[in-house]
């Protein structure tokens, strides 16, 4: 740049511009000197070519020390590149001022060269043998039994927590820079691209094995030789290859460098003497063991799955157990799905490939796959291990677990997700049973070929008495207390699913209903309107179930923030297209926010907010109930309807009671009455045939058809420690012909009771009978024949004392009867009469008819703790008889001292009656005879 | 098989009564005034042939006998709607007869007279029935054929048939219109002597009783003798309704009096009932309980005997039966009776059980009723003997004047004495005495005086 001449010009003009000194003065000399010679000697304002060669050398250090070789070769590549290129100053030559101008300015320019991301075309074409297309998932399951699949993968959103991030900056290695690591707070999405990048690229690092593939092959090569066997030396990893091998063993890959497998109890172990570089053992160990408890559960639940489908299980081979095995696979699979997209996705970078992310990844699996596992240890593995396991008691185990854990699940809030599959596999479980139930309930067929029901036939069709009673059993029930099981109502000691709990009982009525009329051939009757199967009319109940399931009650101190919530809930469920379980979902963490105010969290303590939450299990409970109270209804009224038109039930049984119980009294009355003049006048009433006669007779008038079902036997004798007359009737035996389906409620049971019965009233109705039958003229009839004379008033005081009593042992027999008659059978009819008009089902008829029998027996006093009374009646009644044969052999026969005995008698009678009455009725166990007593008040009173 | 139950109606007052009685069973079985089972009633279980025998499928005839000395009454019955419901074979009128002109004696006579006659009648009767229980006759005490007629028949059935049960229905003269019949203190006593000795069981039907009912509780002002009847026919409908609706409770007539009789000659009954309604009345539903129903039913003024309240003497109750008709709960029964006995609303006799009982039965569902429950009550009741002694007063201040006794003079039984009259008065006086010795408790140690 030296112009020398043009240049002085300028630096004079300059000097004489800038400082007033005109040429020719001293000072204006000195001031040209200085100038020119630093024009001449400085260069001011070019390019310094040295300046920019050390630039660039502490930027190529700089490369180097961020491990940013690549760029570093490329920059210094392109430099040297750009300075031989001869382009500028018109001068065919390299390394111009030019040349270094622009690098200068370039290197001004760029700031922060190192902060730079730089990419290079060779990087990529090195890559390209780590295969982005690769076929994963047919790889690894290669040698794996295909699993049936069909189900969507359900789009699992993980978000990489602070935690993640805190231990990235932790293991990042280059943290000398404080400005790096300022940026690394700043922006940490992008510093964990350049580690991902970094780490994956797997590069330059001694540390680290270059190929564990490798290294697992020559470690087994060293064992097989047989040589260095106890050597172990500790290797190094890089973590995308831990998170490979990971996913392999998800995927049931047996084989890895990292883990170890028990193929006998499938549990995998992690290997020890593995590295990480960044990490510690213990805190690397932490992670790994988390996945490999969760792949020991994988692939336990597989071997119980392939074990299942193999048949190796025959002795517990069942519907529920195939069942749950299908639900089992279907998770598997879909599992298996997502790990292989899980790779994928590590591949294409959208993931980074940390443990810690992939563990995240897999969390909604575990939780699920922690309660399949959980149901299979708990339920499944008990069984495995006997020897003669009971398939129904394993079935029910397992759908017992399931609920439990699905009650579990849904009252701790779990995820919805997890929520969804467990509800799945639970409805998937419980499929079988609901078949079961669903056949027996519409076509009165039990079929359950491998007997896993916990209802089970116990007697093939026998049709007769005990057909209701001998239908069908508990299975679980234990052997010895189901001979003592005569009642048909099942208690619940046994292990029942908790779902069934509420319903088995009306099941096993209906089914019980639906056989019956397969056997009455009206099963068609009793077919419904719709011809869903029970499975899916549950699942349709069950979802529309979790829409409806509004809270119960409202506290009465509605908050601001509950009303809200409120509006959001109805926000949410008036939008159509939200799914019922988000709606769960949110009612439950709704519930639970609220949970938080006093006054719930008082009835929390109360154990009252239960109902608050969408409780599963209960909500599924009340579906099948619903469904369950359907059909029970349904055939229940069916069958009612069939037994009252086509087998005249309740003519039936009110034939019994008119005949038994002599309730219609005119209708045994010809009978009785023929019966007890026989008895009267001691003439011979034992002959059966003429009974039975006679009993027909009377009987024919009313009913023509069904009179000869009734047969009159008499029994040998009556052992009777002391025989009284009255004693006498209970030789009588009434027997009713019935036929099937009425002697399931009529049986031989209530017949005996029955007879009973009429025994005892047939003793009353002799008795009543007897004293009501004295005519007064029979008393003096002989006397009249003879003589007035003798007729003095010794004997007028003797026939009033006859005749006091006569009323004294009318008024006991009396009081007898009506109690009997109105306060017991009257009464106790008429209530039979409204609970039978009740009952819904013919369990409850059945129920009904028995308690009113025992009703009726136990206040008649026939039940032998009553004994004693019993026999106080029998005497009073025997009295009666006794009364009238001294009454009818005259006034005359009788004499003072007999009155006085039959008196005697009489009168202790009735007062060891009432001492035991009085202490009956203090022990309140009948109530009714209050009345009995106050009638025979009256008697002892004046006695 | 129901124990079969004749009725005999004798004289105006016994048909009149006994025709209203028809008329309400008739109702109650649903049998129409021809005798034809209604349509609706063909599938009751209610017990018709207690009263009525089947001629055929639906044709029902009143197991009754209809006697009367002139023919006005049964005339008028013959032609009402009712004139097809009898069998004419069981009526006797005498076709000329001015009747008994209110004479006992002429009654008497003409029924010994007709005895063939009558009793043709009532042997074809008897044994048309397979299992006849008793007898049940309707007359008055008052007039001639009833009381008179009504004796004969009374003492030949105890004669014919000694084991059947004989109970009257006996309408007693009304006292507020003594001149009426001016002899009716000797028929009276004529007749009461025989319902002592000849009958098991008399129901008293006092027509004072029935009129002033009539009067004061149904506020009729001057009550003709159907509307008294009506009363009448319900009693007598109501004390038999246990044996024509089958039950738990007593199936026959001795079973439900049994107890009510203590000793052969105690056997005057009273009756009360309640609610009582004319059909004008009817709209008035009430919501009744058992204790309403046995409470009322003690109260004098539901009674159907007039007896003077003050006396001196304690007469009580010697028995009660309660006939509760209508749906009823049985325990409320014990309830009620518990509370009578407690409040003592019921005095009973010193020496001998208080015999309270109580029967339900079910109303017929042919007939509206504005009542849920209607109950009747039959008791024996020393005071009856009011009524006797009653009697007994007038008759001697009649025999102390010596009057109208040539009526009976005319008459066989009555011509060469009146020893008839002296032996009549010397059993109800006995009567009335024993009524006396049952309200003390020394009854059953004290001597009545005895017949020679
Ligand atoms: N309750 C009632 N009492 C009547 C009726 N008819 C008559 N009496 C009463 O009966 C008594 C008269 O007896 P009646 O029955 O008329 O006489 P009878 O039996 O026909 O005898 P004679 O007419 O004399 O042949 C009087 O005390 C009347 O009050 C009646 O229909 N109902
Ligand atoms: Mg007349």
């Amino acid at each position: 740049m030296a112009q020398n001449s043009s240049n002085k010009k300028l630096i004079s003009e300059l000097i004489s511009q800038s400082t007033g000194f005109q040429t020719g003065e001293e000072n204006f000399q000195i001031c040209l000197k200085y100038a020119a010679s630093n024009l001449r000697f400085h260069r001011y304002l070019d390019v310094d070519r040295h300046k920019v060669k050390c630039l660039l050398n502490g930027l190529y250090e700089k490369f180097t020390i961020h491990s940013a070789q690549p760029a570093r070769e490329a920059l210094k590549k392109a430099v040297s590149a750009f300075l031989n290129k001869p382009e500028f100053e018109k001068k065919n030559a390299p390394e111009t001022d030019t040349h270094y101008s622009i690098l200068s300015f370039l290197l001004e320019m760029s700031s922060r060269p190192t902060s730079q991301h730089y990419s290079f075309e060779e990087e990529d074409a090195k890559e390209d043998d780590i295969n982005v297309n690769f076929d994963w998932y047919k790889y690894l399951t290669e040698d794996l039994d295909p699993l049936p699949t069909s189900f969507s993968d359900s789009s699992v959103d993980s978000e990489a927590s602070d935690i993640e991030e805190t231990i990235i900056a932790e293991a990042e290695p280059f943290v000398r820079e404080e400005e790096i690591s300022q940026q690394v707070e700043a922006n940490t999405a992008m510093l964990r691209e350049l580690l991902v990048d970094r780490y994956w690229a797997g590069e330059d690092n001694s540390l680290l094995l270059a190929d564990t593939d490798f290294a697992h092959d020559w470690n087994g090569h060293l064992r097989s030789l047989g040589v260095f066997e106890s050597f172990q030396q500790d290797t190094y990893m890089t973590e995308y290859q831990m998170v490979r091998e990971v996913i392999w063993m998800l995927s049931g890959a047996t084989e890895s460098f990292l883990f170890l497998y028990n193929e006998q109890q499938a549990v995998f172990s992690i290997k020890k003497c593995v590295n990480l570089t960044h990490t510690t053992k213990t805190s690397l160990a932490e992670v790994l063991i988390k996945f490999t408890r969760l792949a020991t559960k994988v692939s336990q639940l597989r071997q119980f799955v392939t074990r299942l489908l193999k048949g190796d299980l025959l002795s517990l081979e069942c519907q529920t157990y195939q069942a749950f095995s299908v639900a089992c696979t279907e998770i598997l699979t879909q599992l298996d799905v997502f790990s292989h997209q899980l790779s994928h996705r590590i591949q294409n970078g959208d993931l980074s490939g940390t443990l810690i992310s992939i563990l995240q990844e897999y969390n909604p699996y575990q939780q699920i796959i922690h309660i399949l596992h959980t149901i299979y240890t708990s339920a499944i593995c008990p069984n495995l291990a006997i020897a003669k396991p009971s398939v129904s008691t394993a079935a029910t185990q397992l759908l017992i677990t399931c609920n439990s854990l699905l009650n579990e699940a849904s009252l701790q809030a779990v995820d919805t997700n997890t929520l969804t599959t467990l509800t799945r596999v639970f409805v998937r479980t419980l499929a079988p049973y609901l078949h079961i139930i669903d056949e027996w309930l519409t076509n009165g067929n039990l079929n359950d070929p491998y007997l896993e029901f916990v209802i089970k036939k116990k007697n093939s069709k026998c049709l007769d008495e005990t057909f209701w009673d001998m239908a069908v059993e508990l299975t679980t029930c234990e052997p010895a207390e189901s001979t003592d099981r005569i009642t048909s109502s099942f208690s619940y000691n046994y292990s029942v699913p908790e779902l069934l709990k509420g319903t088995l009982t009306r099941i096993a009525i209906s089914g019980k209903s639906m056989e019956m009329l397969a056997q009455l051939g009206k099963v068609s009757f009793a077919v419904g309107e719709s011809n869903k199967s029970l499975l899916s009319a549950f699942v349709d109940k069950f979802c529309s179930g979790l829409n409806w399931g509004e809270p119960k009650e409202t506290p009465a101190a509605a908050e601001g923030v509950e009303k809200s919530a409120e509006l959001t809930l109805t926000a949410v469920s008036s939008a159509p297209d939200v799914s019922p379980l988000l709606h769960a979902n949110f009612r439950a963490l709704f519930e639970e926010g609220r949970s938080m105010t006093p006054v719930d969290e008082l009835r929390a303590l109360s154990g009252q907010n239960m109902y608050n939450m969408v409780n599963l299990g209960q909500l599924m409970s009340s579906s099948l109930e619903l469904l369950v109270e359907e059909r029970y209804n349904r055939v229940s009224q069916c069958l009612l309807h069939v037994l009252k038109d086509d087998c005249h039930i309740y003519y039936f049984l009110s034939l019994v009671r008119k005949v038994y119980l002599l309730e219609a009294g005119d209708i045994m009355y010809e009978f009785l009455w023929e019966l007890f003049d026989k008895i009267r006048l001691d003439e011979d009433w034992k002959d059966v045939l003429t009974l039975n006669v006679g009993l027909h007779e009377c009987l024919e008038k009313h009913f023509p058809k069904h009179f000869f079902r009734f047969s009159i036997s008499l029994a040998d004798d009556v052992r009777k420690s002391e025989f009284l007359p009255i004693h006498m009737l209970e030789k009588f035996h009434l027997h009713y012909e019935v036929d099937w389906p009425i002697d399931v409620i009529y049986n031989s049971a209530c017949e005996e009771q029955y007879n009973r019965i009429f025994q005892f009233l047939l003793q009353l109705k002799l008795a009543k009978h007897s004293i009501d039958n004295l005519k007064f003229d029979a008393l003096h009839k002989k006397l009249t024949d003879e003589s007035t004379a003798s007729y003095d008033t010794g004997d007028e005081l003797l026939e009033k004392s006859i005749y006091l009593l006569r009323m004294k042992i009318l008024h006991a027999v009396n009081s007898i009867h009506d109690y009997i008659m109105t306060t017991i059978l009257y009464h106790s009819s008429q209530q039979f009469e409204k609970n039978v008009e009740a009952a819904t089902d013919l369990e409850m008829i059945m129920m009904v008819h028995r308690n009113y029998l025992n009703q009726v027996f136990n206040r008649c006093f026939l039940h032998p703790k009553n004994a004693v009374i019993h026999g106080c009646l029998l005497k009073i009644l025997n009295t009666a008889l006794i009364f009238q044969k001294m009454w009818d052999s005259g006034l005359e026969t009788t004499t003072w001292t007999k009155v006085e005995e039959i008196s005697l008698s009489f009168t202790k009678c009735i007062q060891i009656l009432m001492s035991f009455i009085t202490s009956l009725i203090k022990t309140g166990s009948l109530p009714h005879l209050e009345s009995l007593a106050l009638a025979f008040r009256d008697t002892t009173a004046v006695s | 098989m129901p124990r079969d139950i004749i009725t005999l109606q004798v004289g105006q007052c016994g048909n009149q009564v006994g025709m209203e009685f028809w008329k309400q069973l008739c109702a109650e079985h649903g049998i129409n005034p021809e005798g034809i089972l209604e349509d609706f009633a063909t599938e009751g279980i209610d017990r018709k042939d207690v009263f009525f025998y089947q001629a055929d499928d639906e044709h029902y005839i009143p197991r009754a006998v209809l006697l009367d000395l002139e023919p006005r009454v049964i005339n008028s019955i013959m032609n009402s709607a009712y004139s097809n419901l009898f069998n004419p074979e069981n009526i006797y009128m005498s076709k000329h007869g001015g009747g008994a002109g209110n004479s006992w004696a002429s009654g008497y006579t003409q029924g010994e007279r007709l005895y063939e006659e009558v009793f043709d009648i009532i042997d074809r009767e008897a044994e048309g029935s397979d299992s006849l229980e008793g007898f049940l006759l309707c007359h008055s005490i008052a007039g001639g054929t009833g009381s008179g007629m009504g004796s004969y028949i009374l003492e030949k059935l105890n004669d014919r048939f000694p084991k059947k049960l004989i109970q009257t229905y006996s309408v007693f003269p009304n006292q507020d219109e003594i001149s009426d019949v001016v002899v009716q203190p000797y028929n009276s006593l004529l007749t009461l002597k025989r319902l002592t000795q000849n009958a098991d069981c008399v129901n008293v039907l006092d027509n004072t009783a029935l009129h002033r009912i009539a009067v004061e509780r149904l506020h009729i002002e001057n009550p003709t003798f159907q509307q008294i009847n009506h009363l009448v026919s319900t009693v007598m409908s109501a004390s038999t309704t246990t044996l024509r609706v089958p039950g738990y409770m007593n199936n026959d007539l001795i079973g439900l009096i049994s107890s009510l009789i203590p000793t052969p000659r105690l056997h005057f009954l009273m009756t009360g009932y309640t609610p009582l309604t004319t059909d004008s009345q009817v709209a008035n539903v009430r919501k009744t309980t058992v204790l309403d129903v046995m409470r009322r039913l003690l109260q004098p003024k539901n009674m159907m005997v007039s007896t003077p309240i003050n006396r001196q003497a304690n007469h009580c109750y010697i028995s009660i039966l309660n006939i509760i008709q209508g749906e009823v709960d049985p325990t409320q029964v014990h309830k009620s009776l518990q509370r009578i006995r407690e409040r003592k609303l019921a005095q009973f006799i010193p020496w001998g059980p208080a015999s309270i009982q109580v029967a339900l039965s079910r109303k017929s569902p042919y007939i509206q009723s504005s009542h849920r429950v209607s109950g009747l009550m039959l008791a024996n009741h020393t005071s009856i003997n009011t009524l006797f002694s009653r009697t007994l007063s007038s008759y001697d201040k009649l025999r102390k004047r010596g009057a109208f006794l040539d009526q009976f003079r005319k008459e066989a039984i009555f011509s060469d004495n009146l020893d008839e009259f002296d032996d009549a008065r010397n059993v109800v006086q006995m009567l009335v005495d024993e009524y006396n010795a049952a309200t003390r408790p020394d009854y059953q140690t004290r001597k009545v005086a005895t017949k020679k």
